[in-house]
């Protein structure tokens, strides 16, 4: 029974042709002195030729694959969109216009202790002077934007806050 | 022509495209279109699904025809995208509500000829059958329908397999036969 069950796993690759040397001797040898496996063979053949019998797909006509080609021609040609600005909104929800003042504040004293080391947790590189945080103006309507650049990390960083509601459905 | 040669036309080709040609581009989608359109249609189980699965697999191959590198198969790597798209596909879509191939293909008129010479019984038989394979069919895991799509519709070779779905032989073997197993056990009716 053992050396059934492992020829029953064999089986299929063995029907398939996808068994070679001693492996199928091995299966070969067994199927001619056991039934039961023999069985196993023959159900898999049945449902090779039952799924073969099926594998019928409907036909499709030139018009159609015109028409396919034309929608994949199409969309190869048109023009990659356009990358992303460089200030991208960090997040964009319907809030009150003191929440973008406050954190750009906070951004700007945090940068402020972190470029004069004053941070108790202040790695080597936060201790690093020269670190430059700045107020930049945005473009985008209701919304501020942050520089953040630390020279020893060659870290920047840009936000920008937007009270802007986002769209329906995306 | 040989496997080589194809082979070596399909890297000519590639190369060609990627430079704009668009005849190149047009030669490999239709050198490929019916079989890429048999794994989609035999993975989804509908021709409109089975098409726009089809549509994306081009414009996903064509838009990275960079990264093939020619040490596989051209169809090899297309049949891969080819499978991803469907997987896709149905994960967005769902499954649709059932209507067996033949049913649809008679509505379009676009039944095989084979088939559109049945007896009306034959045919009856058939949708039946049709109907209860497309269910055994769906009702697999998605790799081991993959793997009993690219064999036994497709005829690929375990390797080939293996390579499409980025594992090894004997996982495909694995897969294969318990895909097997079960689609035994769902169809026992009919074998």
């Amino acid at each position: 029974m053992r050396v059934c069950r492992k020829v029953m796993r064999l089986l299929n690759a063995f029907d398939d042709g996808e068994l070679h040397g001693k492996k199928r001797d091995f299966v070969s040898a067994h199927l001619e002195e056991c039934d039961s496996c023999r069985f196993e063979l023959e159900g898999i053949r049945r449902l090779r030729k039952l799924l073969e019998a099926a594998a019928d797909v409907p036909d499709v006509d030139s018009k159609e694959w015109e028409q396919q080609w034309e929608a994949v021609r199409e969309n190869l040609a048109t023009p990659a969109p356009r990358k992303a600005p460089v200030f991208l909104p960090l997040w964009t929800f319907r809030r009150p216009a003191w929440t973008t003042v406050a954190a750009a504040v906070m951004l700007v004293v945090v940068g402020v202790f972190v470029g004069t080391g004053i941070l108790p947790w202040s790695t080597e590189a936060m201790a690093e002077p020269g670190i430059i945080v700045t107020l930049v103006e945005s473009d985008v309507e209701n919304s501020s934007a942050m520089y953040y650049y630390c020279p020893t990390t060659d870290l920047t960083v840009i936000s920008l806050v937007s009270e802007q509601e986002p769209d329906e459905g995306q | 022509m040989s496997n080589l040669d194809s082979h070596d036309d399909d890297i000519r080709m590639v190369r060609q495209s990627l430079e704009g040609d668009a005849l190149a581009s047009r030669y490999l989608f239709d050198k490929y279109r019916d079989r890429v359109f048999r794994i989609a249609y035999r993975y989804l189980g509908n021709r409109e699904d089975a098409m726009d699965a089809l549509q994306q697999a081009f414009i996903n191959a064509f838009a990275s025809l960079s990264s093939f590198t020619g040490q596989s198969s051209f169809y090899t790597w297309l049949a891969r995208i080819a499978v991803n798209s469907s997987i896709d596909l149905r994960r967005k879509r769902g499954r649709r509500a059932e209507k067996t191939r033949d049913q649809e293909a008679l509505e379009l008129g676009r039944l095989p000829k084979r088939q559109s010479e049945s007896t009306p019984e034959e045919l009856v038989e058939r949708n039946e059958l049709e109907e209860a394979l497309g269910n055994a069919i769906e009702e697999l895991p998605e790799l081991q329908k993959a793997v009993v799509v690219l064999h036994t519709h497709e005829q690929m070779s375990y390797k080939e397999i293996a390579e499409i779905l980025g594992c090894s032989i004997g996982t495909v073997m694995s897969r294969l036969f318990y895909a097997r197993k079960k689609l035994q056990k769902k169809l026992a009716d009919y074998l």
